[in-house]
């Protein structure tokens, strides 16, 4: 069963001047549970494609629908309500916010969401980082952590809302070979063990070889 | 959520910034209260003008020529001022008092001299204001009718003359004249102006010799009733002139009215003895021009500081988003985040304007020559209980309130219309 459908999308940027082709009429399935890489060179528009699945982008065209909901017709509040309750994200960059510490990061996605409470929102912050061992980091801030570290709080962030989608975007294009697989066996694990569809743009081949398909772009087109 | 720790971590990472914001809200907030505290000095409430809100002052009376060649204004005739004033409804106390009130010459016989401001005041002047006696008592109404020798130091004029207060039954001279102390009251404030004195004098103002048919030398301060609105004892004032106007017609004068008798922020603004009457409206809208103006063009300097804090921020509004937080969440967020900044600076700016005002007060309070030769005048300040009032700590807070909102509803209403995945890439 496709928990994601992509059908004749197309993403055009356009400035005064030029207008620039991202996405040439994408057609893509993604199935429940699934764990898809998405690869190519840069510019191709795979973080493009991550970001429109990710309902943080609109399609020029075409329709994109999640677990059986049409997107195309939901405002921003809605869009962001979908977002919470389906989606987590993880990023290259990690994207903690340094003015938090490391268990309000991850406690960011039910801040926004109405009807948790504080102490449910503290009992499944500590399970998630238990989960992800970092438990004793708790009260850190995020510029006292490793890469590794940062990566580990940032998927914690990504699935304490219990969202059946995480998208991934380069997760270890900024770690060391050793922290980069620590993070990708994460990534197995709750794919495997909680059977998360998760969608990962990577440029690393062996890393997407050991994922379940690979969707290859080029100039914005899908070529495999 | 932590907008607490967000504002200390700007403190930190962001100092420039952020302190350039707090400064800019301090500056702005200590102008715009310097400019309430001076204004509100004339209709604070405090000892002995602690029913401030009651009182009513009547002194200027202007009369016309009806061929409009001649005007003037001056005090008023005991014998008009009674038909004006007295037996008004919902007036509590009336009292009349001396106009002239030059300063004197005050001595123990054959000691130093000082110059000394004083009041003359009746029995009732008491009445109206809540003096505080550390010795004696006030005139009676016996004594006042009995036009006798008495007087009531102040704290400090007692203790210049005698080198204590409890002096009540002493003899002092008044401008070589024998006078007794009845009483000695807590020092006034120079800056409440309509209960000042060094000291104060008996007069029955009904013993003064006068033969011009309009003018003399009589003020009234009443007291209202509580509940009692100014407007209803000016509208019976308004009435009692039009009754007068059928003799002064006669002589081919004009009483004008100019809706008297005044509130003490009437009496404030100015306009008190002259051919005009004071105009609350208009000064209250040039007030109001004034701090809308101060605030504004700070406001317009620290929207440029908050948009410049938040560009700093793109990609953590976009990791927000990306996660649930919907445009108002993010705009509450940065409006929260703002009004703590501007919180702080507007409580440093109250702050300073308090100090500011209190120090430099000789440039916001004049004060007439004859005050200034008086015995405290050399020292008047506000005290600093008729500047920090709480009124304007919320009158404070309701600037930074619209500061907040000025300042930072556009940045903020322009950062929340970003789209997640732009905010995402500006980090990248």
């Amino acid at each position: 069963m496709a928990i994601i459908t992509l059908k004749d999308v197309n993403k055009v940027y356009r400035t005064k001047e030029i207008e620039t082709l991202a996405l040439e009429n994408v057609n893509l399935k993604i199935q429940k549970g699934e764990f898809v890489s998405i690869m190519g060179p840069s510019g191709c528009g795979k973080s493009t494609l991550l970001n429109i699945i990710g309902l943080l982008d609109v399609p020029t065209s075409g329709t994109i629908t999640i677990m059986d909901d049409t997107t195309g017709k939901m405002n921003d509040s809605q869009l962001s309500s979908f977002r919470n309750r389906n989606i987590g994200f993880v990023f290259q960059s990690f994207h903690l916010i340094p003015s938090l510490n490391v268990a309000e990061n991850v406690a960011l996605p039910l801040a926004y969401r109405s009807g948790v409470s504080a102490k449910e929102r503290h009992e499944k912050v500590a399970e998630v980082l238990t989960r992800l061992g970092l438990s004793h980091r708790m009260r850190h801030f995020p510029g006292q952590l490793s890469g590794g570290q940062c990566q580990r709080v940032a998927i914690a962030r990504a699935i304490i809302g219990d969202p059946q989608i995480v998208l991934a975007d380069e997760p270890t294009g900024n770690l060391d070979s050793k922290m980069g697989q620590e993070v990708m066996d994460i990534l197995h694990q709750l794919n495997k063990e909680d059977g998360r569809t998760i969608v990962m743009v990577t440029h690393n081949e062996s890393q997407a070889r050991m994922t379940d398909r690979i969707v290859r772009f080029f100039d914005g087109r899908q070529v495999e | 959520m932590n907008y607490f720790r967000q504002i200390y971590y700007e403190m930190k990472h962001q100092k420039m910034m952020t302190w350039v914001s707090i400064s800019g809200t301090a500056l702005a907030i200590f102008l715009v209260m310097a400019f309430v505290m001076v204004d509100q000095i004339n209709s604070v409430e405090v000892a002995p003008e602690s029913n401030r809100s009651r009182i009513l002052i009547a002194s200027g009376f202007h009369v016309k020529n009806q061929k409009g060649m001649d005007s003037s204004t001056s005090g008023l005739n005991l014998d008009i001022a009674r038909r004006l004033y007295e037996n008004l409804e919902g007036v509590e106390v009336l009292s009349y008092i001396n106009a002239f009130n030059d300063n004197c010459d005050v001595n123990l016989p054959g000691q130093e001299i000082f110059t000394m401001a004083p009041k003359n005041v009746d029995n009732e002047f008491w009445k109206i204001y809540d003096f505080t006696f550390i010795d004696g008592r006030p005139f009676d109404e016996a004594e006042v009718k009995s036009d006798a020798k008495l007087v009531v130091l102040t704290k400090s004029a007692a203790r210049s003359l005698f080198g204590e207060e409890k002096v009540a039954g002493r003899e002092i001279e008044v401008d070589a004249y024998p006078y007794r102390v009845v009483g000695v009251v807590e020092d006034v404030n120079p800056l409440l102006s309509s209960s000042f004195a060094n000291f104060y004098k008996l007069c029955n103002i009904a013993g003064i010799k006068n033969d011009d048919p309009y003018f003399g030398s009589a003020n009234v301060v009443m007291l209202l009733k509580e509940g009692v609105s100014a407007e209803s004892v000016k509208t019976q004032v308004e009435n009692r002139y039009k009754m007068i106007q059928s003799e002064f017609s006669k002589e081919g004068y004009e009483a004008v009215y100019h809706g008297q008798p005044y509130t003490s922020e009437e009496v404030a603004i100015g306009g008190y003895g002259s051919n005009n009457g004071p105009d609350l409206d208009s000064h209250n809208v040039v007030q109001w021009i004034i701090y809308s103006i101060l605030i504004l063009l700070p406001a317009i300097n620290l929207s440029s500081m908050t948009r410049g804090r938040l560009r700093h921020r793109v990609a953590e509004i976009g990791v927000r988003r990306a996660f649930g937080a919907k445009r108002n969440s993010i705009i509450r967020q940065i409006l929260g985040e703002n009004l703590i900044i501007t919180f702080f600076g507007g409580m440093l700016g109250l702050l300073f304007s308090i100090i500011f005002v209190w120090l430099a007060s000789n440039m916001f309070f004049s004060m007439s020559g004859a005050l200034e030769q008086s015995l405290e005048v050399v020292n008047a300040r506000p005290d600093l209980g008729m500047l920090f009032r709480w009124k304007n700590f919320f009158w404070a807070l309701l600037f930074c309130f619209v500061l907040n909102v000025l300042s930072a509803t556009v940045p903020a209403w322009r950062a929340s219309k970003v789209e997640p995945a732009e905010a995402l890439s500006f980090a990248r």
